[in-house]
């Protein structure tokens, strides 16, 4: 027992030892974890700029002067773009801005972009709070939200078209492909309750909904309601995130629910035309897709130089034009 | 020297004694007056006696989140209890020990698995059970969060049970063997009710796992607060759901007083849980059974207890 105790001490002292960086680490802003893996992105990225640069260099020699010119400016340009952002809100815009802050990254290595969801509302929320940089929301900020959280001066940026569709079960709708904002309505408050009443088969119509309070669910909201979500219809299930829905609807014959963009060419989901108008890219940009509009990233008056640079990149021609767009399921804005 | 490390030794275990002690007050304080600044916007009648939870007409009665917590756990544990019961009996009296060593092994995974993959085991195989088993609708409810419960509450029952019945005296068994006891009377009659602050100690762990479940059972819960429950298979919510579903969008101040409030109600009733294990715990001391040291299972099975 002795000869056990006379060891344990070192081993918890180097245990601390050990915990003590990491610590502080983790104390040192929230930021660490998310930033590594782009960190490491933009370490990667200069590699094959590097090696070009190095060729030309080589059989050129004028261009060494050059090299050597340019270096200056760019070192003082990535000292500009140095610094913390911190982005949080909608989980729909993540992926999007996410990818934005990767590439902006890389191209600016001082700067650390951490980018999390939490829901369009705790974007809001923070962003007024300072707790922040940038919230990103799906729905712009209401004017009683405005009073409430003292954040009359917020600006908002529309960094991407969102749209969202009302998908269904595969078992149910039947031969049915399309459905009138009256039908819809009918199905979502309640009233339209078997799927044969809307041409489909004689099968129970199960609604799944998004929380209370969700950009997806707002926009919904919006388009059948006029925004007044009380007439959503009472004891339909409400689930947190897409992922969830989209299994729920998937497996339960006879569900309904509502998705964004990026969810509407999954194979197990039926997405519906409305009045006619499928949600395709086209329409959706032309303005012809009913449901939805700008998804926006919001600061708390004007941003600050850091948050302005990124804001700016991601609302440019080129990001704009990115196949990120396509590839994440995402409209551009412009 | 040895003096010294002994110092040392000791003032390491001071401060991260302290450091345990002051979080848990600071978390008592902090989600105590941030949550009691609800009655600042309705009067406590109305949070708890008011039948529904909707952030439409900011009302914010806390019955049906209270009420779905209380059919879930209780249903949970009504099947849980006796069928962890009757693993852990097999387990110390009936197996031989190469099958005992699987099972072990078996609880020891099943507590280590995280929460979410109970929770997608659960939409994806429980949900359905019940919307086919039970007719229609979409199967989310009560009932399938109680069967998911049943799972997640079984490490942690199971092993510290086992424990309990383990750590009796072998004096027991064989004292009711020679008096001709049948082995079925020896452990419903004599080691059952010796075990019994174990037993008890390991019900309420269960009950704290169960309490404090979120993401699992916010997967096949259904996540309603707007009435109360209506069936064991419609749509309902818990405490730790509603928080976990509602928070990120909650905008308005007296929304957000009102989950954190939930959040205190849900502190007070884990922290009456392990009250309640020290009760059963300190009766146990006055009989003569030597607790053994809990096994890993129960160690972890009792630390993930108030996640």
């Amino acid at each position: 027992m002795s000869r056990r105790w006379t060891y344990r001490p070192w081993t918890v002292f180097a245990l601390l030892i050990l915990l003590i960086p990491a610590l502080a680490a983790c104390g040192g802003g929230t930021a660490t974890a998310p930033t590594t893996a782009p960190a490491a992105a933009a370490t990667d990225a200069p590699a094959p700029t590097a090696a070009p640069t190095e060729a030309m260099a080589a059989t050129e020699a004028p261009t060494e002067a050059m090299a050597a010119t340019e270096a200056p400016t760019e070192a003082a340009m990535a000292d500009e773009m140095s610094g913390q952002l911190t982005i949080a809100g909608s989980s729909a815009l993540l992926p999007l801005i996410q990818e934005a802050a990767n590439q902006f990254q890389t191209m600016h290595p001082g700067a650390q972009i951490t980018v999390t969801a939490g829901g369009s509302g705790a974007g809001r929320t923070q962003v007024c709070e300072g707790k922040i940089d940038i919230g990103n929301s799906d729905v712009p900020i209401s004017d009683d939200e405005k009073t409430k959280l003292s954040c009359a001066d917020a600006e908002m940026t529309p960094v991407a078209i969102q749209a969202f569709a009302p998908v269904a079960n595969k078992e149910g709708p039947g031969s049915v492909t399309s459905l009138t904002k009256d039908q819809l309505v009918g199905i979502f408050n309640g009233t339209v309750t078997n799927w044969k009443d809307v041409g489909g088969d004689d099968t129970d119509i199960i609604l799944v909904n998004r929380a209370k309070g969700s950009g997806t669910r707002s926009n919904m909201a919006k388009f059948l309601f006029g925004g007044d979500d009380a007439q959503f219809a009472e004891g339909a299930s409400e689930e947190d995130n897409n992922e969830t829905v989209k299994t729920t609807v998937a497996q339960t014959p006879g569900a309904i629910s509502y998705l964004g963009f990026a969810y509407l060419s999954d194979p197990d989901l039926l997405a519906f035309s409305i009045d006619g108008v499928a949600p395709t890219k086209a329409d959706i940009q032309a303005g012809k897709w009913p449901i939805g509009g700008p998804g926006y990233a919001i600061t708390k008056g004007a941003p600050a130089p850091l948050a302005k640079a990124f804001l700016d990149y991601v609302t440019s021609a080129e990001f704009q034009g990115s196949d990120a767009f396509d590839k994440l399921g995402f409209v551009p804005a412009k | 020297m040895r003096l010294r490390q002994g110092i040392v030794a000791q003032s390491i275990f001071f401060t991260a004694a302290a450091i345990v002690a002051l979080s848990t007050a600071a978390l008592l304080l902090f989600t105590g007056s941030r949550g009691l600044a609800v009655f600042g916007y309705m009067n406590p009648a109305e949070f708890f006696l008011s039948g529904s939870w909707n952030q439409n007409d900011e009302n914010f009665g806390v019955l049906p989140l209270l009420a779905g917590s209380l059919l879930t756990v209780g249903l949970a544990l009504l099947i849980s209890g006796p069928l962890a019961l009757g693993v852990s009996i097999f387990m110390v009296e009936i197996a031989p020990e190469p099958v005992r060593r699987v099972m072990r092994t078996v609880v020891e995974l099943f507590a280590a698995l995280p929460s979410v993959i109970y929770g997608l085991l659960g939409l994806t195989l429980v949900v359905p059970w019940v919307r086919e088993s039970f007719g229609g609708g979409l199967g989310k409810g009560i009932l399938a969060a109680s069967i998911v419960l049943v799972f997640m509450t079984q490490p942690t029952i199971v092993s510290i049970a086992e424990d309990a019945l383990r750590a009796l005296p072998e004096s027991l068994r064989e004292g009711a063997l020679a008096v001709g006891a049948t082995r079925w009377q020896m452990i419903w009659r004599v080691l059952l009710p010796a075990a019994r602050p174990g037993l008890i100690t390991a019900v309420v762990l269960g009950t704290g796992r169960a309490v404090g479940e979120t993401i699992a059972v916010q997967m096949v819960i259904g996540n309603i607060t707007s009435r109360m429950p209506k069936s064991l298979l419609t749509g309902a919510t818990t405490m730790p759901a509603a928080i976990v579903t509602q928070l990120p969008e909650a905008t308005s101040p007296e929304h957000r007083a009102a989950l954190i409030m939930v959040a205190f109600l849900l502190l007070v009733i884990t922290f009456s849980l392990i009250a309640a294990v020290r009760a059963a715990g300190s009766r146990g001391k006055a009989r003569p059974t030597t607790r053994r040291r809990p096994s890993p299972a129960a160690q972890t099975a009792a630390v993930k207890g108030g996640d």
